[in-house]
């Protein structure tokens, strides 16, 4: 479990840094369009796949720190062991959908890369950007199964 | 089956999950509605929505604008800016009856026009404006009720997370949506403290004054606020003037707000990789939401659905102030069980047609939807800047919602007086560029 502790941190990091950089590109470019009138060309386009990267590489990290929101009103007031009767259901459940995400996501890419589809104006392949969901995908899957097979472990816990 | 029986069918399966097994919120709105699509359209198509919608979901500008305030709020709450807007507003008005608490709602406003969530500024007061007003022996519920209360001013005033999200899901300008928040956020603030002086008017001990200031003192305390004021300025100034999008004007709060705090020596290393952390898992939370929205309201669309409430209620032929009151009550009971992401995520699919269709204004819509959720956010049984403020304090959670009373009274006011004045909100937005 500790590999896929690891793994959701550092695609977590990953994004971290990506939006930082979102943000010195964003407003280096306000800055250069209102000085020396020059914007940097494609702003939008590299921003638009920054965000890939910041949204999707994020995904396990919060699982991970079980910030998912959900709504905890009625269940909490279960007695505990239909509480993770329940829980183990529709973790497994999530589980198979994030399977099917990731799978669909993959398939997306493959086609994008054999038609060379790129995002506008300036050009950049879309593909790497579709596999960069696709992995996205694959760390959420890899925390939810981390937190599955925890929760089969220890009964007691909330 | 109808499509549109399937839509409902769909919806209640929702619920359900939601509340009855506590499933993700964002999981649970995509697999309906993929499921739903499914059924009314082909394997194909909905494995295909599931290949394409999130991609392109996210990768479309004006989402950016969301995790740069995410981050722009993170940073300002981390730094000593909010605190050091309490004690300048103490200084100013800390020494009138109820000045405490009245100080409180000013500086939860200024800090509201940095930030865009409702948490932030309860955490923060709770920290800062509790420990003087107990000092000065306000009762605890005046105390905690004017702390909890204030604290969703900020998704009122802008910027805003509320209206982010709301803009992102009804195709409505972000930008034009924060200018909409502005004169009901000052509009909220005026009558929260018009409720502190009534309520210290008729129970004096509830809000003692507190220590005199000297002018001096009060010049002094602003020395250490300008630069939110600038920052205020600049963000709000360039969204209104036309200068930039709020996508830019998101990197250039944040970027401003990393400067302030780095002036101030506020932005130790660790610190820094602390703030980026909160902002991604916060961004990371808020669009697992919205991806699930975008691929539950593909499939609303298919089932028409919305299309099938509007026709019902055109038929009902009751005056659509009726139906609005509806919608007002439906979105209060809500805002009782989910916080504000889940609540605008989960409702704007289905409410927003009708919204559309009754020939309500989307924008001046968007700013009583939020006005509604504060209310939710501080009234019985899961209000949850009350729920925050007493775990943070210890108060008991009966003494909080006693004290947000008065509070609750203006917010409703509030609503009814936008209801009556739409140009309260619609001013700012037909005026900018």
């Amino acid at each position: 479990m500790k590999v896929i502790d690891s793994i959701a941190r550092i695609t977590g990091l990953v994004a971290m840094v990506v939006l930082f950089l979102m943000m010195l590109l964003t407003v280096a470019d306000v800055l250069l369009r209102a000085t020396i009138n020059k914007p940097i060309i494609g702003t939008t386009e590299i921003t638009e796949q920054m965000m890939v990267a910041v949204v999707f590489l994020g995904f396990g990290w919060c699982c991970l720190q079980g910030k998912h929101v959900k709504v905890d009103l009625f269940v909490s007031r279960y007695p505990a062991g239909t509480r993770r009767i329940i829980d183990l259901i529709i973790i497994f459940i999530g589980l198979v959908f994030v399977a099917i995400l990731c799978w669909q996501t993959f398939m997306t890419t493959l086609t994008l890369q054999r038609l060379g589809i790129t995002a506008s104006y300036i050009g950049i392949p879309k593909y790497p950007f579709y596999a960069l969901t696709a992995l996205g995908w694959i760390v959420l899957f890899l925390a939810m199964a981390s937190y599955f097979v925890q929760k089969i472990k220890r009964s007691d816990e909330r | 089956m109808s499509a549109e029986l399937v839509g409902l069918i769909g919806v209640v399966i929702l619920v359900v999950l939601l509340l009855f097994v506590r499933m993700w919120i964002g999981l649970a709105m995509a697999l309906v509605g993929f499921l739903g699509i499914l059924y009314l359209q082909s394997f194909k198509q909905a494995f295909g929505v599931l290949g394409t919608v999130p991609y392109e979901t996210v990768a479309y500008y004006p989402m950016a604008a969301l995790p740069l305030f995410v981050l722009m709020g993170v940073i300002v709450g981390n730094t000593s800016i909010g605190e050091d807007l309490y004690y300048a507003a103490y200084k100013w008005i800390g020494q009138l009856r109820g000045g405490l608490a009245s100080a409180t709602v000013l500086s939860c406003a200024i800090f509201a026009a940095i930030t865009g969530s409702s948490a932030t500024g309860t955490v923060l007061m709770g920290k800062v404006a509790l420990p003087q007003m107990r000092r000065y022996s306000y009762d605890d519920a005046m105390a905690t009720g004017s702390i909890a209360s204030a604290g969703t001013l900020g998704i009122l005033i802008p910027p805003s997370m509320g209206f982010i999200l709301y803009g992102i899901l009804t195709e409505q300008s972000i930008g034009k949506l924060f200018m909409a928040g502005f004169l009901p956020g000052i509009l909220l603030t005026i009558l929260f403290i018009i409720a502190i002086a009534i309520t210290t008017a008729i129970r004096p001990q509830a809000g003692p004054a507190g220590p005199k200031t000297s002018f001096v003192e009060k010049v002094v305390s602003l020395r250490k606020i300008w630069h939110v004021l600038i920052l205020f300025l600049l963000v709000l100034g360039g969204i209104y003037g036309g200068i930039f999008t709020p996508t830019e004007a998101g990197a250039i709060g944040a970027f401003g707000a990393f400067v302030i705090a780095a002036a101030t020596r506020q932005l130790a290393g660790k610190k820094i990789m602390g703030i980026l952390g909160e902002a991604g898992i916060t961004s990371a939370m808020i669009f697992f939401l919205i991806v699930g929205a975008f691929i539950f309201m593909k499939f609303l669309g298919l089932s028409k659905l919305p299309f099938a409430v509007v026709g019902l209620i055109q038929q009902l032929q009751v005056s659509e102030y009726v139906i609005f009151a509806g919608i007002i009550i439906l979105y209060i009971i809500l805002g009782m069980f989910l916080e504000i992401y889940s609540a605008v995520t989960f409702t704007i699919p289905i409410i927003y047609p009708i919204i559309l269709a009754l020939g309500f204004d989307p924008i001046w819509f968007g700013v009583i939807i939020i006005l509604v959720i504060e209310i939710g956010l501080v009234t019985p049984p899961v209000g949850m800047n009350v729920f925050i403020l007493s775990g943070m304090t210890g108060t008991p959670l009966e003494s909080i919602f006693r004290g947000v009373v008065p509070f609750f009274i203006a917010m409703v006011v509030c609503v009814i007086l936008l209801a009556i004045f739409p140009e309260i909100a619609l001013f700012l937005p037909q005026t900018m560029k």
